[in-house]
């Protein structure tokens, strides 16, 4: 059993801290992941969050452990989702302090390029408003979390969350709904 | 319901008229709500595919669709290909046929960049590049939406190169880069003056093409530009989102702070100082690489406070060989003094000659920390460049030793604060703290080499001044910069640092002391804890007296002892600072010299004159001497009436102070009018959010609850506060002091659940912000004390009157007005615990001081006196009251005024007095006149007045047989019921059911046939019962 498998597990039998040991071993994945993935692509290459974060869980957890509940698989991707809205943060920030120029030389890439889902959204635009709806209604932020950052499906997510994929539809809307109105005016 | 309840049920209403009504409902009356729900579905409907994912499995391909690709058309414009790309947009090079066949550089917002911010970012680049027409910026040629609705502009396109690899491919010679980097300056200067600030120049945003052959520089990127003068767009949000925006290596210290409002052209300038740094020596002031992987706040301290070696030194120290290496390999920046001289066409020893001296002290003057010492304009810098290449003298100049001098303090302002706390634990040995000796002495020397150094520069730099005149100049400055420093000195601050590095060094003392591991922790456990007892703010404000303070005023009187200017200014600067830390005492004898000196040499109506007679007065009144204050201020106020004109902001303070004095003195009607023109005019002259209309308001506020107008005082106290938190800000004495004002006034208005949040909140900020043996901190625990009281919760009182009571004598001194009404209030509670030997004691005490400090006929005075009257009745002392009773009631009635609520009190005193002499007549004639003037004044949870007065009327009735009246008064009393102080209401519910006793057994004597001796067995069993109920719960005294 891998160290996150062993987590997991002690998630699902309840050990509280368990939880809290997961999210940095997890971040730490991704980003190696990140970065050895970036090394064997050309210059300029982006990748995709979502693409990592499920490459990250076969690599952590197995994709031949078919005993892995979905709850299990819920804290799993519930940590992912957090590290990966982290990374993609720091790299806006990051961007943002450090600026390109736009004139007419191509600046050669210096820093890892980790590109948000859904090509560029203003991943701080939508983190500040992801803190807003979190202050609102947590579940919902947790939601657009897996979704978003994690790339789960309705049906996955909601198994995660452990509500009905209905309710999860409807905490979606209430969702977007909710980051459309915080980004339309900032 | 939950929010997102209410907006999935709205949801599912189509019916829009069905759906208000139903948002209304489930609202209720939160109008915010409803509004922020009805937001959420009108968003709901423009949702389109925002966030939503396009693969079903979580399989994310790049969505291409809206993204512009080569050969597009955009407008009139085809895309060929991508050229560079920004925060927020990409730059495609783009060819149109239509009207004119031409290349240009099109920018367009990035696909899902467009939120409302970044569009308004992207408007202003286009706006502000559209109002610039210089030759050397880039021009905006066109500008519209794509189909796909994202804003896009054209520039002209510029096909160059960054001006420092034109300027190393093409070898120019110093002499030529600086003639090109001119030009730089002139484009710069036309964007300031289209209000324009660049905010990011640097090599990749000057771009050098060859026109005719002849290299021209061009300025793009006005990305991050900043409007000065107009809104670009309708809100300018450049750094909406916190972002630091910019680039490190030309960054100006300015712009290297987390809240960059504060940015101006001078930012520019420093940027340019970067890029002529770099042009002259092929490096940036601070190495690239030691930037970058600097941590993030490390960065940008390096940027604020670190002073980047003189060109000339950089190119210096090229020729030491591990120098070089540390700039290789961060670009194709050529790294030995060879190379760069090379790129230069010059020899490499004729280089740093070249650069040294002149150049030098002009890249060093753009690259000042202190922006008002760099270029004025960009302009400034370029017409430096030329006076240089013309053989002129230029502006900039080498620091002067003085210069030099304020450089190391500024920098050593660090060594100091943290020298207070070295010496903090030098003063802590008695806690019995383990700490390494050496550790100590180590440190102790090294504060003491600091401070060495430090004076020995000032000495140096007070010696190398020659000239007289020059000399004064030069201390004028030096005195203006102390004054500033020493107006920086901030005890809360310096507290809270204090308490970081004390119990850091004691670890790092423990952990040096090779204690073990489990003893260490358990150490540190117990000194913070024990640190915990110690308020950090006095302890720092201590400290400041002593290390920063005092060793000042004697610097002053050894230093400018032929300087009686420079001497005036900087103790009036300490008597200010002494002033505001609260220590008034040391401020006198600075204040008084300071007001003799300016008096002898600059004469009566110099304006530093009149500012120090009127700050005299002030620092008296503070001290509570409102009449030795009078005089100073009056003549104050009459000076600058006379020589700066009714309106000015001076003359206003003189008007404000002149009210504010004979309002302590008691003078109340004196004082009106100059509170009343200080206000209307503040408001007028200075407008509404202003720290002195604030000020005024407030003074409003206390002279009407002084004329008992308690309504119209709430009023402007409330004002005054809400003003204060948005003005003066949240964690500020100022608020304080206003949340510590309404407070006690909801008190005095008997509200006194009101009042109690807004004490609680005041006593705790104050123990907090001023530490606490600050004046504010110690009213501030005497209201606490009173409303614990008040609220009847006497054992939770009594402390902190004994304490607001032992700190007012230690800090204030005995005889000042606090530490008088401190013995008035302990006196009471006593009284009411029923302790009534120590409160007579406390009351004498109390009155006689009051008299002597306050004057005989001071409304202060005058309560003491009824205080004083209304124990010794109590205590069955009636010769002895008498007195004091009639004396007080009669000179409130001349001082306050018949309706006062201080003079009904004490006539129902009086009152209560006559009843227990007896003198039933007079009872009824004192308080008759004034039942219909105490129903008005005593409502709330001062009905326990109106009671009072009512008993006593009752039961002289009663003895005057005159008893229809005495039981309508009786039963009336009988009925009122006041929620504090619950003991009085017992204790008065138990005299007046035996007053009621009293009356029906004499009605019954006087009339035998009329039943009332039914009511009298009546009231006899509810007395009883009364007194069965008497429990615990009530103070000794009751039972």
């Amino acid at each position: 059993m891998s160290d996150v498998t062993r987590i997991l597990s002690q998630i699902e039998s309840g050990d509280p801290s368990a939880a809290e040991r997961l999210l940095p071993l997890v971040y730490d994945e991704l980003r190696r992941l990140a970065a050895a993935k970036l090394s064997q692509e050309k210059p300029g290459q982006t990748l995709q969050a979502t693409a990592l974060v499920h490459e990250a869980y076969i690599r952590l957890v197995g994709d031949g452990e078919r005993d892995q509940t979905w709850d299990n698989r819920g804290h799993f991707f519930s940590a992912a989702a957090e590290s990966m809205r982290r990374i993609l943060v720091e790299n806006a920030r990051r961007k943002g302090s450090l600026k390109r120029g736009a004139g007419f030389v191509k600046q050669p890439l210096d820093e890892v390029e980790i590109e948000s889902p859904k090509s560029s959204y203003d991943v701080l635009a939508l983190d500040d408003a992801l803190r807003q709806l979190a202050a609102a209604d947590i579940q919902a932020a947790e939601l657009v979390k897996l979704r978003f950052f994690a790339g789960l499906t309705t049906e996955q997510a909601a198994a995660a969350l452990g509500v009905s994929t209905r309710t999860a539809e409807r905490i979606w809307g209430y969702a977007r709904a909710y980051l459309f109105k915080c980004m339309a005016s900032p | 319901m939950k929010e997102r309840e209410i907006f999935d049920a709205a949801l599912a209403i189509a019916d829009p008229v069905s759906r208000a009504a139903y948002l209304k409902e489930s609202c209720g009356g939160d109008a915010a709500l409803r509004d922020h729900i009805a937001g959420l579905l009108e968003a709901h409907l423009k949702l389109g595919s925002f966030l939503e994912m396009s693969g079903a499995n979580g399989d994310f391909t790049r969505d291409m669709g809206v993204s512009e690709k080569p050969g597009m058309q955009i407008g009139p414009y085809k895309l060929l290909q991508q050229i560079g790309e920004g925060g927020m947009g990409v730059v495609w090079l783009a060819e149109q046929h239509e009207p004119v066949r031409r290349k240009a550089a099109l920018k367009v917002i990035k696909p899902g960049m467009d939120t409302r911010q970044v569009i308004a970012r992207f408007d202003a680049e286009r706006q502000a590049l559209s109002l610039m027409d210089h030759p050397n910026i880039a021009k905006v040629l066109d500008a519209g939406t794509t189909d796909y609705g994202r804003p896009y502009f054209v520039m002209e396109l510029v096909k160059g190169q960054p001006i420092t690899k034109y300027c190393d491919e093409h070898q120019l010679t110093p002499r030529q880069r600086l003639e090109l980097f001119v030009s730089v300056c002139q484009a710069i200067q036309h964007a300031h003056q289209k209000g324009v600030i660049h905010r990011d120049i640097k090599p990749s945003n000057v771009l050098v093409a060859e026109y005719d052959d002849r290299p021209v520089c061009k300025v793009i990127d006005f990305g991050v530009a900043k409007a000065l003068n107009q809104p670009l767009t309708e809100k300018s949000m450049f750094t909406g989102m916190g972002q630091i925006l910019g680039t490190p290596e030309y960054m100006s210290p300015e712009q290297a702070k987390v809240n960059q409002l504060d940015i101006d052209t001078r930012s520019d300038v420093y940027s340019l100082g970067v890029l002529l740094y770099e042009l002259i020596t092929g490096m940036t002031p601070f190495n690239k690489q030691r930037l970058r992987s600097a941590a993030w706040d490390e960065m940008l301290r390096i940027i604020r406070e670190e002073d980047p070696p003189k060109p000339s030194t950089r190119l210096s120290e090229l020729s030491s060989p591990h120098a070089a290496r540390e700039e290789s390999g961060t670009r194709s920046v050529p790294s030995t003094l060879a190379a760069i001289s090379a790129s230069r066409h010059t020899e490499p020893s004729k280089l740093t000659k070249l650069v040294r001296g002149e150049l030098d002290w002009i890249v060093m003057k753009a690259l000042e920390k202190d922006r008002g010492r760099r270029y004025e304009t960009a302009n400034g810098f370029a017409m430096d460049i030329q006076r240089y290449l013309a053989d002129e003298p230029v502006q900039a100049c080498p620091p002067s030793t003085l210069y030099r001098f304020r450089k190391f303090a500024r920098k050593h302002k660090a060594i100091v604060t943290t020298t207070i706390a070295t010496l903090l634990l030098l003063l802590l040995g008695t806690a019995g703290l383990a700490i390494s000796n050496s550790l100590i002495r180590q440190e102790q020397t090294k504060t003491l080499v600091a401070l060495n150094d430090a004076n020995e520069q000032r000495d140096r730099a007070v010696a190398a001044e020659g000239e007289t005149k020059a000399r004064s100049d030069e201390l004028k400055l030096v005195s203006d910069f102390q004054a500033d420093m020493l107006k920086q000195v901030d005890p809360t601050a310096a507290g809270k640092l204090l308490t970081a590095d004390v119990q850091a060094k004691f670890a790092a003392a423990l952990a040096k002391a090779n204690v073990p591991e489990a003893e260490r922790s358990q150490r540190i456990g117990t000194f913070t804890a024990e640190w915990k007892n110690v308020n950090a703010t006095d302890a720092a404000r201590e400290l400041i007296d002593r290390t920063i303070l005092i060793p000042a005023v004697a610097a002053i009187e050894t230093q400018f002892a032929n300087q009686p200017l420079v001497d005036a200014q900087l103790r009036q600067t300490l008597a200010t600072r002494y002033q505001e830390l609260g220590l008034y005492e040391a401020a006198m004898p600075l204040q008084k010299h300071a007001l003799a000196t300016r008096r002898r040499v600059l004469g009566e109506e110099h304006k530093d004159t009149m500012t120090s007679i009127n700050n005299l007065g002030e620092l008296l009144y503070m001290q509570e001497k409102p009449n030795e204050a009078e005089p100073y201020i009056r003549e104050a106020l009459e000076k600058r009436r006379r020589v700066l004109g009714e309106e000015h902001k001076d003359t206003l303070m003189s008007i404000n102070n002149m009210g504010a004095v004979l309002c302590t003195q008691g003078k109340l009607d004196e004082s009106e009018p100059y509170i009343r023109e200080a206000l209307e005019a503040r408001r007028r002259v200075l407008g509404e959010e202003n720290k002195d209309t604030i000020e005024s308001i407030n003074n409003m506020a206390m002279l009407l609850e002084l004329q008992g107008k308690l309504n119209e005082a709430e009023r402007y106290h409330r004002e005054a506060l809400e003003k204060s938190r948005r003005v003066w800000g949240e964690e500020t004495p100022e608020t304080l002091f206003e949340i510590d004002q309404l407070g006690l006034l909801l008190w005095a208005q008997g509200k006194l659940s009101e009042a109690e949040p807004y004490c609680r909140e005041a006593l705790e900020k104050n123990r907090r912000m001023l530490g606490e043996e600050h004046p504010h901190t110690l009213r501030s625990i005497n209201s606490m004390g009173i409303l614990l009281w008040e609220l009847g919760k006497l054992d939770e009182a009594e402390p902190y009157v004994r304490e607001d009571l032992e700190k007012s004598r230690r800090v204030l001194g005995e005889e000042h007005p606090h530490s008088r009404a401190a013995i008035d209030s302990l006196g009471l509670l006593l009284q009411d615990q029923g302790k009534l030997d120590e409160a007579e004691t406390l009351f004498h005490e109390a009155l006689e001081k009051s008299r002597r400090v306050r004057g005989e006929e001071h409304s202060d005075t005058l309560n003491s006196m009824t205080n004083l009257g209304a124990l010794l009745r109590d205590q069955g002392k009636l010769d002895e009251a008498e007195p004091y009773l009639r004396e007080a009631s009669e000179k409130n009635r001349r001082v306050l005024g018949e309706e006062h609520s201080q003079t009904l009190s004490s006539i129902i005193n009086l009152g209560m007095l006559r009843q227990a002499q007896g003198k039933f007549t007079e009872v009824v004639d004192l308080l008759a006149p004034i039942e219909a003037i105490a129903r008005k004044a005593f409502i709330g949870e001062h009905a326990m007045r109106l009671r009072r007065l009512l008993m006593t009327l009752g039961k002289a009735r009663t003895g005057l047989d005159i008893f229809a009246s005495a039981e309508a008064n009786l039963l009336e009393a009988q009925a009122i019921f006041v929620q504090s102080r619950s003991w009085t209401q017992l204790q008065d519910t138990r005299e007046c059911t035996q007053a009621l006793v009293d009356l029906y057994t004499s009605w019954h004597a006087a009339e035998p046939d009329k039943g009332y001796d039914a009511k009298t067995a009546e009231w006899k069993t509810k007395l009883d019962e009364l007194s069965h109920t008497v429990t615990d719960a009530i103070p000794e005294k009751v039972k």
